[in-house]
């Protein structure tokens, strides 16, 4: 009787050639899947505002500032002291729960500026807010601190903006503090706001550097920073003793929000290079979810030109912005709208929708579902905890961007995902996968052999 | 009558006919206790010497003293005076003999009295078979009882008398008498199955081999509802195919011949035997099928000179002459050393050939011993019978060394110690004689072969010429090869040149002649 | 007396040839004509044949056994079975057989690799859960075969060819079941024991004609092939 002798293989070599061999006989449509990190969803954001302090930016910021409490709005309307005592209480507290996901995202804040180069600021050193470290104080503001939308707005404008006096206006004689100041700031609001910090020795850095100041936010947040910290361009080695401490959370969410209206010149990249590879792979090292919402410069992709072009940003800085929120998912929105060439047509586009849009974003954190490939949705099969999710239908008969659904899931082919509603949201942690089969065909090449 | 090996084709009956063998007794043709119970007969005891004998014995024996009974009944026999009450002596050594645990002495002891005046100890017959078969040593009594059938025992101790009695007879030759004694065996006895099969054994010493075929089936049959083994069967079984080959129906004899089974040690000498009732039937071509058996490898060690030749003479008569010379050199090849190995056997002493056969017995094989020799002696019912005698001589002989203050203990180890090398040199003998008439006849074989041989490289070299001179061979008689046809539930293997052990005696061989226009091929009619 | 000494004096073959028995030696002519070996006067293997009673008849006889093996082929599953048979053989060499089967199909590495977070790709595979099959078995080759010059084992082999059907169901989470059509062939071995038992070793394959609903619009009919490697204990009892 004859012996058949295995031979040492690579383990997938070996695992490939067999079925190899065996799929020539046995054929399979292959379908993607989606969601198979069970720790998918997680309610904790952590927000960095990346602000652009220039002096161009003066009024940008402040609209920011004003209209914070809609983004704040967004998260926090259900009242931090809800009834728990009685058994009504604790269901009408799990309905909300279960249908208004996003009133329970656990946020922080933060804030830093797009100036890397420290030479320039407040100090010889590396001040607050330059080079990737949070400013203000508190640095870090939580969902559910007693002062949250003042520390906000005090970091903001007493910190992170750099005012011009000359420039501003001075409030009525009856102006006390806190009174509304209808949506101008003045002298007098910032003297109230601000208190004794110095808000008029601002003074940010020439260079935006909105993709090293988001790096160098993110190595100074974490305990072991991957290598592309330690870059010869970068400043971080030599300061790597400064740290945004308590800032980021290991299973967050970071959502950079990006304020600008010049377009990225950041130092690892050439000028007139627009590919932000580097960057990108930098970012990715943290193996961390992040999204970025940006407001900047508006870019017509099709004619490759910039309008309202206020700061005076270059194509290909602004090309970098929009490659970033595409590459890592969040959205990229407009600092001014208008369709002339001179500044006379354009305007600054309000912040509160952007802060809406923000806010949006976070509560989708926790009901999209990003696919890798473009589907056929006719193929899109989806299972929470092994039961079948069905398809919503739509609840909303107009037809805006907004469309609304009962329980269930729709794919959002803007976001290219597929959208929880309702009770079929999934709670945290649940196992989520989605069955779909790609446009092309095959869901992408098989690995090699 | 020799019950070792066969020397002619004519005598081939007088092979293996072992069931059951008498031996002579060790003690002499004419005993001195004959001559001391006819002086007791004419002298008459009176009741006086009786007690004056017997009276102390008496005495110790209601006070329970079997000892010191022992030692007195010894000290009577071993008196010439008291000859006349040897026997009843005897007959009461034995019985406190066997009181106090000694069967082989009281055995011992009962032969003697019943050597000495049967009839006035009749009684002790019927013990005496019963110690004889507890102690495996029935052939002590044979003499005895052959002498003194008439007996006034029971009718089943009578049957087993008879029995005993026939086995001496026929040891001694004397078929008739063995043939009468042997009616008187009854149905019910234990041996009966035995009985018939030396009945039928007998009758074909006697060449009525049609008388003895009735006999042995009712041996076979007998045996069966009886439980016996089948070793018995099978030794039957040859026994009848001999028989029925003396009564030359052949095809019988091949048929009984066939239900030997395979397991046998006899069954190699079945197919020898078959092969030859096949050659009678002029079937050569069967003949030379059985014999391939004989000419494996298995059988290298064996000692079967008769189906060498047989095979030489049958490859002679289909004219293949280089087949059968090629066989006469592996004869002689194979058998040449065996002849050597059955000299020094022959050359040895009665009592080493006996050690030698018990180890053989105990183990499966032994240096001195050739295979065939070892096997034909240690699975035989006399020599197992007289070694299993033997070693319970050995036995008591070691016990009764702790009681050798008493006199009657000494008197029945040296019984003991005769009647042991009686038996190892009686037995030692027939092994002796029976390689002495190996090695004889193989002698004779071997010389000749020579003479075959050279007669074969004529006819061989015939045939080679006349292939030469015409350039292929000549037309052999047209046989017709007939497609061989195999029965249901058979199934055929093609030879190749390897022997399986599961094959071996079931070859089948359709050879052609090969004997050229002139030459013809017969078989003897003789 | 001998054996040869008798006869080759008496034999009449002996008489006619004696006078003229003292020949030349020499055993082939200087010129021989004949351009081929010719093999003369010997027994050739040819001439002999073993004619043994068949230890292990078959014919008649119904055999009864259970199996258990592996399909281990398939590109993306690995799957344990287990079957009962039960059949009649009708002549030595040919037997009807029903096998009842079922498995336990469960995602080999390959799979495993390719739905994990480096790949995120699931094929559309589909588990055994049993099959049915009725077959007819063929066995011309009976044969022998020696463990190590002290025991032989004799043994057939067969081949078989059969029709049934098998369900299985789809390992993605739908589940969703199959019923197909199944086109068995194969081939095996008996390995005969004692007291009527015998050892079976068998390969066989399945071709399965299989719906699939999820791609219903692309490719919905599938050809699968189910090879299973089995081994399975039978006894062999008395037909009526």
């Amino acid at each position: 009787m004859s012996s058949i002798s295995l031979q040492k293989t690579p383990l997938f070599a070996s695992l490939m050639l067999g079925s190899a061999l065996a799929s020539g006989c046995n054929r399979y449509e292959m379908f993607n899947v989606a969601g198979y990190e069970q720790a998918a969803f997680s309610n904790e954001a952590d927000v960095v505002f990346l602000i652009d302090n220039s002096s161009s930016m003066t009024d940008e910021a402040a609209d920011l500032a004003l209209n914070f409490n809609v983004f704040i709005d967004k998260l926090t309307s259900v009242d931090e002291n809800q009834a728990t005592a009685t058994l009504t209480d604790a269901v009408e507290n799990y309905v909300a729960y279960t249908q208004q996901r996003g009133q329970f995202m656990d946020y922080r804040l933060g804030i830093t500026t797009t100036s890397v180069d420290y030479d320039d600021g407040f100090t010889e050193g590396v001040d607050p807010g330059e080079a990737g470290l949070l400013l203000g104080d508190p640095t870090v503001m939580s969902k559910g601190d007693a002062d949250l939308q003042e520390d906000f707005q005090r970091n903001l404008l007493c910190y992170g903006i750099a005012w011009n006096p000359n420039s501003l206006d001075y409030a009525e004689d009856d102006y006390e503090c806190g009174d509304d100041p209808g949506g101008v700031i003045t002298h007098e609001y910032l003297d109230c706001v601000c208190g004794d910090i110095e808000w008029d020795e601002n003074d940010g850095s020439g260079q935006e550097e909105h993709l090293e100041a988001v790096l160098m936010t993110l190595c100074r947040s974490v305990e072991e920073p991957p290598e592309a910290c330690y870059d010869a361009q970068s400043p971080f080695a030599e300061t790597e003793d400064l740290v945004n401490d308590d800032f980021l959370r290991d299973d967050s969410t970071i959502v950079f929000v990006i304020a600008s209206d010049e377009g990225d010149t950041s130092r690892r990249l050439a000028q007139g290079e627009d590919d932000i590879s580097e960057y990108l792979d930098a970012i990715e090292a943290f193996d961390r979810r992040i999204r970025f919402a940006i407001v900047g410069p508006p870019y017509d992709p099709e004619e490759g030109s910039l309008t309202c072009n206020s700061g005076n940003a270059t194509t290909w800085g602004v090309v970098r912005l929009r490659d970033l929120s595409d590459y890592f998912g969040g959205f990229y929105n407009y600092i001014a709208d208008g369709t002339g060439d001179d500044d006379e047509d354009c305007e600054a586009t309000d912040f509160a929708e952007h802060l809406e849009d923000l806010g949006d974003l976070l509560n989708n954190l926790v009901t999209a579902f990003t696919l890798d490939s473009i589907p056929d949705v006719t193929t899109i099969r989806v299972w929470i905890d092994d039961a079948e999710i069905n398809e919503a239908l739509p609840v909303s008969e107009d037809e805006e961007t907004h469309m609304t659904y009962d329980n269930g899931w729709s794919y959002d082919p803007a976001q290219n995902a597929v959208v929880f509603w309702g009770e079929a949201i999934p709670d945290y942690n649940q196992n989520v996968r989605i069955y779909y089969r790609p446009l092309e065909g095959k869901p992408r090449d098989l690995p090699p052999i | 009558m020799r019950c070792s090996g066969f020397t002619s084709i004519r005598t081939i009956l007088a092979f293996g006919l072992c069931l059951s063998v008498s031996i002579p007794t060790a003690f002499g043709q004419s005993s001195p206790d004959t001559d001391e119970a006819t002086d007791a007969m004419f002298t008459m005891p009176t009741m006086e010497e009786r007690q004056t004998v017997f009276g102390p014995i008496d005495d110790a024996f209601r006070a329970g003293q079997k000892a010191k009974v022992a030692d007195l009944l010894v000290e009577v026999v071993d008196n010439p005076i008291h000859t006349s009450f040897h026997a009843e002596s005897y007959a009461r050594l034995g019985a406190v003999l066997d009181e106090l645990s000694l069967p082989y002495s009281a055995l011992i002891s009962y032969q003697k009295a019943l050597k000495t005046d049967a009839t006035a100890v009749s009684s002790v017959a019927k013990d005496a078979i019963r110690l004889a078969d507890q102690v495996g040593d029935t052939a002590l009594l044979e003499s005895v009882f052959a002498a003194n059938v008439g007996l006034d025992v029971d009718g089943a101790t009578r049957s087993r008398m008879a029995y005993l009695a026939a086995r001496e007879a026929h040891h001694q030759g004397n078929y008739s008498t063995a043939l009468a004694i042997l009616k008187m065996v009854q149905s019910s006895d234990p041996f009966y199955p035995e009985s018939k099969a030396l009945e039928g054994v007998v009758l074909a010493m006697q060449a009525r081999h049609k008388d003895a075929i009735a006999p042995l089936l009712i041996a076979v049959s007998a045996g069966a509802n009886a439980g016996r083994e089948t070793r018995f069967e099978d030794l039957v079984h040859l026994n009848l195919a001999r028989a029925y080959y003396g009564a030359e129906n052949f095809g019988r004899a091949i048929e009984y011949y066939a239900k030997v089974s395979r397991s046998s040690d006899a069954w190699p000498q079945a197919q020898l035997e078959r092969a030859w009732s096949h050659f009678r039937l002029t079937d050569i071509n069967g003949t030379l099928g059985l014999l391939h058996t004989h000419v494996s490898p298995f059988m290298n060690e064996e000692y079967f000179p008769e189906a060498a030749l047989l095979r030489v003479y049958s490859l002679f008569l289909m004219c293949k002459f280089p087949e059968a010379t090629k066989q006469i050199e592996n004869f002689k090849s194979q058998y040449e050393p065996q002849q050597a190995k059955l000299g020094i056997v022959a050359a040895t002493s009665e009592e080493q050939l006996f050690d030698a056969m018990a180890n053989h017995a105990d183990t499966g094989r032994d240096d001195l011993l050739p295979p065939t020799l070892g096997y034909a002696f240690s699975t035989e019912d006399r020599f197992k019978d007289s070694l299993a005698a033997v070693r319970m001589a050995e036995d008591e002989m070691k016990r009764l060394e702790n009681i050798l203050a008493n006199p009657f203990s000494a008197w029945a180890s040296d019984q003991l110690g005769d009647r042991r090398a009686a038996l190892r040199k009686v037995e030692g003998k027939r092994i002796q004689e029976r390689a002495y008439d190996m090695e004889g006849r193989l002698g004779q074989m071997l010389n000749d072969a020579e003479m075959s041989k050279l007669d074969m490289l004529q006819f061989e070299t015939r045939l080679y010429e006349q292939a030469s001179h015409t350039g292929k061979v000549a037309d052999a008689r047209r046989v017709v090869d007939r497609k061989k046809r195999v029965k249901r539930g058979y199934q055929t293997w093609p030879f190749e040149g390897e022997y399986w052990g599961d094959e071996v005696g079931y070859y089948r061989i359709s050879a052609k002649p090969e004997c050229p226009t002139g030459m013809q091929s017969g078989v003897p009619t003789e | 007396m001998t054996i040869a000494t008798p006869f080759f004096k008496a034999h009449p073959l002996r008489k006619a040839f004696g006078a003229s028995a003292a020949l030349a030696l020499a055993l082939f002519s200087s010129q021989a004509n004949a351009q081929e070996t010719i093999d003369v006067g010997v027994l050739k293997n040819s001439d002999i044949t073993v004619v043994q009673k068949v230890l292990y008849p078959k014919s008649g006889q119904m055999e009864f056994g259970g199996h258990a093996g592996w399909m281990p082929f398939d590109a993306y599953t690995s799957t344990p079975i287990i079957s009962l048979t039960g059949g009649k053989h009708l002549s030595e060499t040919l037997a009807a057989e029903l096998a009842v089967g079922g498995g336990y199909s469960l995602k080999n590495r390959t799979h495993l690799l390719l739905e994990g977070p480096a790949y995120g790709i699931v094929p559309d595979a589909y588990a055994h859960i049993g099959s049915v099959m009725a077959t007819a078995l063929w066995s011309p080759i009976y044969a022998k075969m020696n463990w190590q010059g002290t025991r032989i084992f004799h043994h057939d082999i067969y081949g078989l060819a059969g029709i049934g059907a098998a369900y299985e169901q789809a390992m993605m989470p739908d589940a969703s079941g199959n019923v197909a059509p199944a086109l068995g062939l194969g081939v095996g071995a008996r390995i005969f024991l004692k007291n009527g038992r015998a050892l079976r070793i068998q390969i066989r394959d399945d071709l399965l004609w299989q719906t699939r609903v999820k791609t219903e619009d692309t490719q919905s009919h599938f050809l699968k092939q189910n090879v299973g490697l089995t081994v399975g204990y039978t006894f062999f009892k008395e037909g009526k």
